[in-house]
């Protein structure tokens, strides 16, 4: 596939292109918006709990989506929490597709009691719940930024190692990777230079569904106070405080779940779309 | 060979829930504090928990207890919880038939809303039914279940005054549980089904069906459907151990009895041999699904075969 | 193949079928709810109470959660009756006298009681109580009630003698939490007693069900031995944790009454607005939260001044305002006015940032970020910390906020493994002895904080019993707090607001966080 076909199967694609650009539109929002709040997210306004949103009546400067419990400015809330968000689900996705591929080649390529050991170590954290062992972990390790990844890395990269593993299988049997090996390759070259390159299309498919995936995830555990601790905002941990509102305040629970599901139905759609222009079966 | 199969599966499974054991027991002891303090009064002394954890045998090695856990099972005793009192067994079947009940109807509900979708989406991609299919399949796929819960509460429960919010029992109670827990799936089936009746239709045997002059509609439903149907089938079996096991939101907003917020409320608790067995439980109810899928999956297409 | 594919799929859909089937018992027709009595014209004769919690535990010496003690209250009978400020009527005790050296309890027994389970109450019963406490020190009622229990002796069938080892105050307010069971069921089933479904109380209601994480159900006692007959017959504790589900099946009329733990949160109280069958009751509760400061050596509480800053640098009616809507008081100390030995002419806690920098400025802080810690079943806990924390960071400290599961947060207090940490409590019975004990005398959450005179006050006040003396030293040790400004410092004292209907009268809310629905009944002239 050379990069002209691609490119134009990217203009065609509807899904990738509407993807594409609500996701560059929110990576912008989330990385440039912070810098142009007015208010402080993480600072409290005792005297302006509840307010209702004001959307544009008082301009930019009003407070467009209300005020929290604690009066602080929503709509600040939503942008520095979608840095965090994002931010988080990026750091997530990328080590756990590098973590996951890397021990799937290996299981798929070795075989033997290198697969068998990876196998079932995929299985057995496919039995153990999600939620569960995050919420034995945290309990572990306490709540930080950085053990919220390390739970959510370890409850994500079974899924690329499964699929890695599979794909590798396949190539494997190939004539160029037998080629190669007649030709007395090293073991981590043919892994690196003859598979990897093979299976990159459909990493990158599950990578672009994985992202959304795991901002769900994040905003699950927050659910449970197992996220980003207060007062920095995330979107999950804004759906969770929001929730005890949710009858009487009902946007503090429904904007950040709104932009949740914007962003990730966003990713979504960018996911079908880089399906659609990889995935030569589909043209 | 279907035996050998089995069999092999079942060694499989064994290590596996053997390794589960091993990382639930050690999981839960890492965690800060013990069922001895969570048990006795906030106030009290060292003593007093010292005294509670001897009689819990938490004194003893790691081995010991690791070793009187695993032999107990093989006896049909899965231990005592520190919070209940009672036997660990009782209260799992107590909650089981929750969880069961509630995943059984999310499903269906899953199946019935989602089959019907994706196939008619499919067979018309690009139409307006195909769009809204779309759309329908991925919000539900984007929505956080947390969220999805509470907005249902929100519209279903307060505003509209439609459906109850809470309870156990009555059916009407299970209505918004399993419409919020199998929505996801719905929105899967949907995509799924979709895909497959537009791959399915692109195969030539349909072209040549149609060439003969078959009725489209005798085509679509008779032939091209069912052949759709069976990434499904594997796609619901397999996802159905993942699905169980998250059921925990669901049955924590809507206060369903289930196993879900029983484990939440029992590592709260650390309430060691209730958090141990029902991940084990889960574990094995996720193995044999799982066992059971591979088996029908062979079944239903020879050509995969049991390796 | 066709054929076999639809037999698969028919199959699954039947084993779903067959799952949901089996999983879905038959509909209660418990609903109660506003459907009416047929016979008259007041409301069903079956009443629901939502409560926030789930039941874990029917021993009635084991059980720690607020619904297993209502639930004992509903099924059992106590020694004395406590009006839980301090005051104490008979119950199956008639009368009682201590002895001289303030260690003998002798208490006379009615002779008319029977137990559910048909046996006859008298002293054996009340002997056989006792000695499993004894017998069982680590069982929760022992360890937290009992400290010096040490004999107990049927003087005849219906006198019984107790004995603890040391003289103990709090001995009336223990008989109050000690519910009595019968000795012939108890040797007959041990522990089992409790586990299975038997209700072996004395108490005007029996327990028929408890459902896991559904509800528990009693009906009325018809022989009850005291002078109470309800107006409905049958009882069901429906254990809902989603606040917001409890309000909607409360205004819907599924539960007649919504009792949450540490009351209603007052942002949801808006949703009552248009149901006016439904009264909002208040308790003047004495709950109070409270900061405990780490102020070991390696801490930067060790300093007073540290202590001092951080006790002015907190608005404390400010906390009470905007986290909890106004509806509770700032106190003048952790005695607070619920309680004996309150001093109101002790001074209020002062709010004054300025001399808060000026002493912290001064003081021995190093800067260090400190961490204030809650849990999350303290009602609120994190915002109140986060308001606090801002009001900290203005005057010079640098302080984050943290918020654990409650297993965590025990466990950093027993091992002292924290800088300040934000949780509630109250006095049982308005009677401070077991906090200032457990969390001052034996200092176990471990904050360090040594001072003898406070501890030989609260000695003087143990080897008491007279109560206008101990009330005295209560009274002190609170003033030694305020002065040493550690190792607690109270933040505010809340109301409790629960939800009932009207008409529905006696569900006991005491104002020291204990629930009691034993008496409840419907008054038609309590409809407005």
């Amino acid at each position: 596939m050379n990069s002209k076909l691609i490119f134009k199967r990217m203009l065609h694609s509807k899904f990738f292109m509407i993807g594409f650009i609500t996701c560059m539109l929110i990576v912008i929002f989330a990385v440039v918006g912070p810098s142009f709040v007015v208010y402080d997210a993480e600072k409290n306004s005792l005297t302006e709990q509840f307010l209702k949103p004001e959307w544009l009546s008082n301009g930019w400067q009003g407070h467009i989506l209300g005020t929290d419990e604690l009066g602080r400015d929503e709509f600040t809330r939503l942008v520095v929490g979608a840095r965090y968000s994002l931010a988080i689900a990026l750091v997530v996705t990328v080590c756990s597709a590098v973590l996951g591929t890397i021990l799937g080649m290996i299981a798929g390529y070795l075989g033997g009691a290198a697969d068998a050991i990876i196998m079932r170590m995929c299985d057995v954290f496919l039995s153990i719940p999600n939620l569960i062992l995050s919420i034995a972990i945290i309990a572990v390790l306490g709540t930080s930024t950085t053990n919220l990844i390390i739970v959510l890395i370890i409850s994500s990269w079974v899924q690329y190692c499964k699929l890695s593993r599979n794909n590798v299988l396949v190539t494997k049997k190939m004539e160029f990777v037998s080629a190669s090996k007649c030709l007395g390759a090293t073991n981590s070259h043919i892994i690196f230079k003859e598979i990897f390159p093979n299976i990159t299309t459909q990493l990158i498919i599950l990578v672009s569904q994985q992202f959304g995936n795991v901002i769900l995830v994040e905003a699950a555990l927050s659910f449970m106070n197992l996220g980003i601790s207060p007062p920095t905002p995330s979107w999950g941990n804004m759906i969770a405080g929001g929730r005890t509102y949710l009858t009487t305040y009902p946007w503090l629970c429904v904007v950040p779940g709104m932009a949740l599901m914007i962003t990730v139905l966003a990713f979504n759609f960018l996911g079908d779309g880089v399906r659609d222009v990889l995935d030569p079966k589909r043209t | 060979m279907l035996f050998r199969f089995i069999m092999r599966r079942l060694g499989q499974t064994v290590i596996v829930l053997f390794c589960v054991s091993i990382i639930a027991f050690a999981l839960v002891r890492i965690a800060p504090s013990s069922p001895a303090r969570m048990m006795l009064p906030d106030t009290a002394t060292d003593e007093q928990v010292a005294a509670m954890e001897v009689k819990l045998g938490l004194d003893k090695p790691l081995y010991v207890q690791y070793y009187k856990y695993i032999s107990g099972i093989f006896h049909g005793d899965l231990g005592t919880s520190t919070q209940y009192k009672t036997d660990v067994s009782g209260i799992i079947a107590n909650r089981l038939p929750a969880t069961l009940e509630l995943n059984a109807v999310a499903i269906l509900f899953a199946l019935v809303i989602g089959i019907p979708m994706g196939i008619v989406a499919g067979s018309k991609p690009g139409s307006v039914t195909d769009f809204f299919a779309v759309l329908f399949a991925l919000i539900g796929q984007s929505m956080s279940p947390v969220w999805l819960a509470l907005l249902n509460i929100l519209i279903f429960s307060s505003w509209l005054d439609l459906l109850p919010s809470y309870g156990y029992g009555p059916l009407v109670c299970i209505i918004l549980p399993a419409m919020t827990h199998g929505y996801p799936v719905a929105a899967q089936i949907t995509r799924m089904g979709r895909s497959g009746m537009m791959d399915v239709l692109r195969e030539d045997y349909i072209t040549a069906t149609l060439a003969k002059g078959i009725s489209k509609r005798k085509v679509y439903t008779k032939y091209a459907f069912k052949n759709a149907l069976i990434p499904i089938v594997t796609m619901v079996g397999l996802q159905l151990g993942i699905f169980m096991a998250g059921a925990v939101v669901v049955e924590t907003v809507f206060s369903w009895p289930g196993l879900g917020q029983l484990n939440f409320q029992a590592v709260g608790n650390r309430d060691y041999a209730l958090v141990q067995s029902t991940l084990l439980v889960t574990a094995a109810i996720i193995a044999v699904i799982n066992l059971l899928v591979d088996i029908i999956n062979s079944l239903i297409d020879p050509r995969i075969t049991l390796e | 193949m066709k054929k076999r594919l639809s037999c698969i799929c028919a199959l699954m859909l039947a084993l779903a079928l067959l799952l949901s089937a089996c999983g879905s018992p038959s509909a209660p027709s418990d609903s109660g709810g506003d459907v009416s009595d047929p016979s008259g014209d007041g409301p069903s004769k079956v009443i629901n109470i939502a409560l926030s919690e789930n039941n874990l535990d029917l021993d009635p010496h084991n059980t720690t959660t607020l619904p297993g003690i209502a639930t004992m209250y509903m099924e059992f009978d106590t020694l004395v009756e406590s009006d839980h400020e301090g005051n104490y009527s008979p119950c199956l005790a008639t009368e009682w006298e201590v002895s001289d050296d303030g260690l003998s309890w002798t208490f006379k027994l009615r002779e008319d009681v029977t137990f559910h389970t048909g046996e006859e109450f008298d002293s054996a019963d009340v002997v056989c109580t006792f000695q499993r406490h004894i017998d069982n020190p680590v069982l929760s009622n022992a360890a937290s009630q009992w400290p010096y229990l040490e004999s107990v002796e049927a003087l005849d069938k219906y006198t019984v003698k107790i004995t603890n080892s040391e003289p103990f105050g709090c001995t009336l307010m223990s008989c109050a939490r000690t519910w009595i069971i019968p000795d012939e069921a108890f040797a007959e089933y041990g522990e089992e007693l409790f586990t299975t479904p038997i209700s072996c109380g004395t108490g005007p209601w029996i327990l028929d069900e408890w459902v896991d994480g559904q509800y528990t159900h009693f009906y009325k006692n018809e022989n009850y031995w005291g002078d109470f007959d309800s107006y409905y017959d049958e009882v069901y504790f429906r254990h809902i944790l989603e606040p917001a589900s409890a309000i909607t099946a409360h205004i819907n009329g599924d539960v007649q009454a919504y009792i949450s733990t540490g009351g209603i949160s007052n942002e949801l109280l808006s949703m009552y607005d248009n149901a006016s069958n439904i009264e909002l009751v208040t308790v003047e509760s004495g709950t109070y939260m409270y900061i405990g400061l780490q102020c070991g050596e390696d801490s930067v509480f060790h300093d007073q001044d540290v202590r001092k800053a951080f006790e002015l640098a907190i608005d404390r009616q400010l906390c009470v305002d905007a986290v909890y809507g106004g509806m509770g008081k700032v106190p003048n100390g952790i005695i607070v006015d619920t309680c004996m030995g309150y001093n109101p002419d002790e001074p209020p806690y002062e709010y004054d940032p300025e001399l808060a920098a000026e002493i912290l400025a001064a003081s021995s802080y190093d800067g260090r970020e400190i961490t204030l810690s809650t849990n999350t079943s303290t009602n609120k806990g994190e915002q109140l910390l986060l308001v606090i924390s801002e009001m900290l960071n203005e005057v010079g400290f640098n302080s984050k906020v943290e918020n654990v599961e409650s297993a965590t947060l025990l466990a950093m207090r027993t091992e002292g493994n924290y800088d300040a940490f934000l949780v509630a409590n109250m006095h049982p019975d308005g009677d401070a002895y077991f906090t200032l004990n457990q969390r001052i005398l034996n200092d176990i959450h471990h904050s360090d904080f040594v001072s003898e005179e406070m501890n030989n006050l609260i000695l003087e006040s143990n080897a008491s019993t007279d109560n206008a003396f101990r009330a005295e030293c209560f009274s002190q040790v609170n003033h030694l707090i305020r002065e040493a400004n550690g190792p607690h410092t109270a933040i505010c004292q809340l109301d409790q607001i629960e939800a009932i209907d009207y008409g529905v009268t006696g569900l006991m809310l005491y104002s020291d966080g204990y629930f009691n629905y034993r008496w409840v009944t419907y008054d038609p002239s309590l409809v407005p």
